[in-house]
């Protein structure tokens, strides 16, 4: 994430959103609303829908600030994580998958010259120092994409293996053989 | 092997937080598991473990900037319940406006604490309350209670608690404008129990704008400045309410 998502600034922002301080909420909202937006982009692909998750996280935010604990994980990653689960509900209420995979061409990259062109590359090449990167391109690109097919793109077993034409049941290998593998490298 | 053993494997567990945190897992597999890692702390400690690790794929997320009407429809649901909080005590205020003073106070902390149990008084329905403003006198008591509908722009005002207004004086509702903080007049208020009176386009735009509504005190004939005097006997929130119809007249 950006340095300008100091994780002490956001904590504290969190902790007056708690005793339910609408400026504080609003503060949280001009940092971080366009990157929260932006993961959820990723998943809906559609302005409209990642709107409105947007607005479901931030009424999730201002109910449940009182939950959050900076020693179980990260403000960012709390929040990413928040927008990232409802994206996923919203792409089930919406039954957006199939025009999803339609519009989705991204995702086509990630299976061409070794993630070359796909803006994940860029992501991954960026900093080797970053464990995750270095146990990605450790995997197998088949067991790598199928991962951030999911992670990235919200795609389900089901949509990848449409995708990639295989069977699911070849798809759920993959997975389960790269989480496996991530989580040895990860050092789980 | 039974449910409950299952999960206390820690390879299981891994499995399912992982798959869980990719998003692959669905469904009510999903639902269920949710439940399970609100009272298993291994569970839910795998669970952030991803999370927290996956996070960096993210930094190189292109940031999109929300709509404008995102932050307003934020902002409009969050106060839609207390919209409706004090929608339900400006009814009961109605009722109680008609007993003494002292037993407005003690309908006011009734109200507050049990709202939620009080049983509305049934009467035809209005027109719907677009804005309402409960005003407070400098001890925090609700002295008047000011509503808003958009058909005919119509301002009602309501005095619970009489002001004490030196002779040769009036009253003066005011908007504060919540843009740039400018106060607007919208016009005399007559210390009756209960006043309307329909609003110019002009000043139903002072409305929309409002953060509060204030009432000064003023020499007869109102503010000859344009500008409220330093005497405020009220001031109140001007909350917009949605969707909401009046049962109380």
């Amino acid at each position: 994430m950006k340095n300008s998502f100091d994780p002490d600034v956001l904590e504290k922002l969190l902790a007056r959103i708690a005793l339910k301080d609408q400026k504080a909420l609003e503060q949280l909202y001009r940092l971080v609303a366009p990157k929260l937006n932006g993961v959820a982009m990723m998943i809906v692909h559609d302005n409209d829908l990642s709107n409105d998750v947007l607005q479901e996280t931030f009424l999730q935010i201002w109910e449940k600030a009182g939950e959050y604990r900076r020693d179980v994980s990260e403000p960012m990653t709390w929040m990413s994580s928040l927008i990232r689960y409802r994206s996923l509900d919203k792409l089930k209420s919406e039954n957006r998958e199939q025009k999803r995979r339609e519009q989705h061409e991204e995702v086509q990259r990630l299976f061409q010259d070794n993630l070359r062109g796909s803006p994940l590359s860029d992501i991954l090449n960026s900093d080797n120092n970053v464990r995750l990167h270095r146990c990605l391109q450790a995997l197998e690109v088949l067991n790598r994409n199928a991962i951030l097919m999911a992670y990235y793109y919200g795609y389900s077993r089901e949509d990848i293996a449409i995708h990639i034409e295989k069977p699911i049941n070849t798809v759920k290998v993959w997975l389960k053989r790269g989480l496996g593998r991530l989580a040895k490298c990860l050092g789980h | 092997m039974p449910g409950s053993l299952r999960y206390q494997n820690p390879e299981v567990q891994d499995r399912l937080a992982s798959n869980y945190v990719i998003g692959t897992m669905r469904g009510k597999a999903r639902d269920r598991f949710e439940k399970i890692m609100r009272v298993n702390q291994d569970i839910a400690r795998r669970v952030h473990f991803w999370e927290e690790k996956f996070q960096p794929l993210h930094k190189g997320t292109v940031e999109v900037a929300p709509k404008r009407s995102t932050w307003t429809r934020i902002v409009n649901r969050i106060n839609g319940a207390s919209d409706q909080i004090v929608v339900k005590l400006l009814s009961q205020l109605r009722f109680y406006r008609f007993l003494s003073a002292a037993a407005i106070s003690v309908a006011l902390v009734v109200g507050i604490l049990s709202f939620t149990n009080f049983s509305t008084i049934e009467t035809e329905a209005a027109p719907s309350i677009n804005y309402v403003a409960v005003m407070e006198n400098n001890q925090e008591d609700a002295v008047m209670v000011v509503t808003l509908k958009k058909t005919d722009r119509l301002l009602s005002l309501d005095i619970l608690k009489k002001p004490q207004v030196p002779q040769s004086s009036t009253l003066q509702l005011w908007a504060v404008s919540r843009e740039d903080g400018s106060i607007r007049s919208l016009g005399v208020v007559e210390l009756k129990g209960h006043t309307e009176r329909n609003l110019s386009k002009a000043e139903w735009g002072l409305i929309q704008s409002a953060e509060h509504l204030i009432v000064s005190v003023e020499k007869t004939g109102g503010s000859i400045t344009g500008t409220p005097s330093t005497l405020l006997v009220a001031k109140g929130l001007c909350v917009k309410v949605e969707d909401w119809q009046s049962r109380s007249g």
